[in-house]
């Protein structure tokens, strides 16, 4: 077997490869997520591409909910390989109606950088909203953060991280975190499609996989996924929910009916979807 | 509101019925035997239906149609609009 049950790249594929799984969907998403994206750019005040770190790829987009606001860090997905935050300023629609300031990180892209570096530019995103908070009316001491698919995988590495010792900045600086989709187990993906344009080591599998890294302490998690996934991404979630649950965090798991790897995060474009009121609710929203 | 939201994703989802009860000993221990009627919990499930296009529940649509012949506001009749 390459993994667990998986003995061939192909059965592995049937279950990571959206493409293959979903052929027409990965295109319609794109257009889907540019045109509200735009939209939502046409309704609210925003400010794009602000650098928060020495590299080209290193910045993110703004989207300001007045004074004092608490802040929602969003991490988008597409394997650690594809879009940009750009794409997904749709996102701040229904929190930032709902008085919360988002911010939309960037990344640089796989093969270009590895994921190692990929989770270093995420972590260096959130220092930066906490240390810059006040510039756009942002809380610095209500930060959460919210990652779909790839971005869930990033903002699971946040909350295994040593903010105190690296950063030099209150262990506590994320209040709340909610991993969409995510992926927390890397151990597949060297087999995989992927693998090409990730080029993930061994070290790095274990470096990068969270579900080896679960913190001792952290802040509330709300583990969300699709009715419709494949069996391996409702897997991935489930052993990450239990592996938390198991450390004694406090967490909670939501299963969307009806939901697929695309559409689990279309509810961040209404404060009143179940999606959106679960996050608002974490953030003291409701 | 969140426990309201799961439950009812996992009623509408295909959820086992253990899983479900589940749910309903979460909501009795956090929220208390009378759950069902808790507002915040109504908000959650109503999030959800909401979304699947489903009546919300203590709104029109999930008890029977009242009578046609409805009956005018107290307000209306004494004062005669």
């Amino acid at each position: 077997m390459l993994y667990r049950d998986f003995a061939t790249q192909e059965e592995l594929d049937a279950q990571y490869n959206l493409n293959m799984i979903f052929p027409d969907a990965a295109s319609l998403y794109e257009a889907f997520c540019e045109r509200e994206s735009e939209n939502v750019r046409q309704e609210l005040d925003h400010s794009l591409d602000v650098p928060f770190g020495p590299t080209l790829a290193e910045h993110l987009d703004l989207y300001p909910a007045g004074e004092k606001a608490p802040v929602l860090i969003y991490v988008h997905g597409g394997f650690w390989a594809l879009r940009t935050s750009r794409e997904f300023g749709f996102v701040a629609r229904g929190p930032v109606s709902a008085g919360a300031a988002t911010v939309v990180t960037n990344y640089a892209l796989c093969p270009r950088v590895t994921v190692d570096e990929i989770v270093r530019q995420t972590r260096a995103a959130v220092a930066w909203v906490y240390r810059n908070a006040a510039s756009f009316g942002g809380d610095p001491g209500r930060i959460h953060v919210a990652g779909h698919s790839a971005g869930g995988h990033l903002v699971a590495m946040l909350l295994a991280t040593d903010w105190e010792g690296e950063y030099g900045l209150p262990a506590d600086i994320v209040k709340g975190a909610t991993v969409i989709s995510g992926l927390f187990d890397l151990t597949p993906f060297p087999y995989t499609f992927l693998q090409p344009k990730l080029q993930l080591t061994w070290d790095q599998v274990l470096k990068n996989s969270p579900i080896l890294h679960i913190p001792d302490s952290a802040p509330p998690q709300l583990v969300v996924y699709g009715e419709d996934e494949t069996d391996e991404f409702k897997r991935q979630s489930e052993e990450f929910f239990e592996a938390w649950r198991a450390r004694g965090l406090e967490g909670e798991r939501l299963v969307l009916p009806g939901k697929n790897h695309y559409d689990v995060i279309d509810g961040f474009l209404d404060a009143g979807s179940p999606l959106c009121s679960a996050v608002l609710g974490q953030m003291g929203l409701e | 509101m969140l426990l309201g939201i799961k439950y009812e994703a996992a009623r509408i989802g295909d959820v086992s019925d253990e899983a479900l009860a589940g749910i309903e000993e979460q909501m009795k221990e956090e929220v208390g035997e009378d759950w069902e009627s808790d507002d915040q919990v109504l908000r959650g499930r109503n999030a959800v239906r909401r979304e699947h296009g489903l009546p919300g529940l203590g709104e029109p649509g999930d008890r029977p149609s009242p009578a046609t012949s409805v009956r005018r506001p107290l307000w209306r009749r004494l004062l005669g609009r």
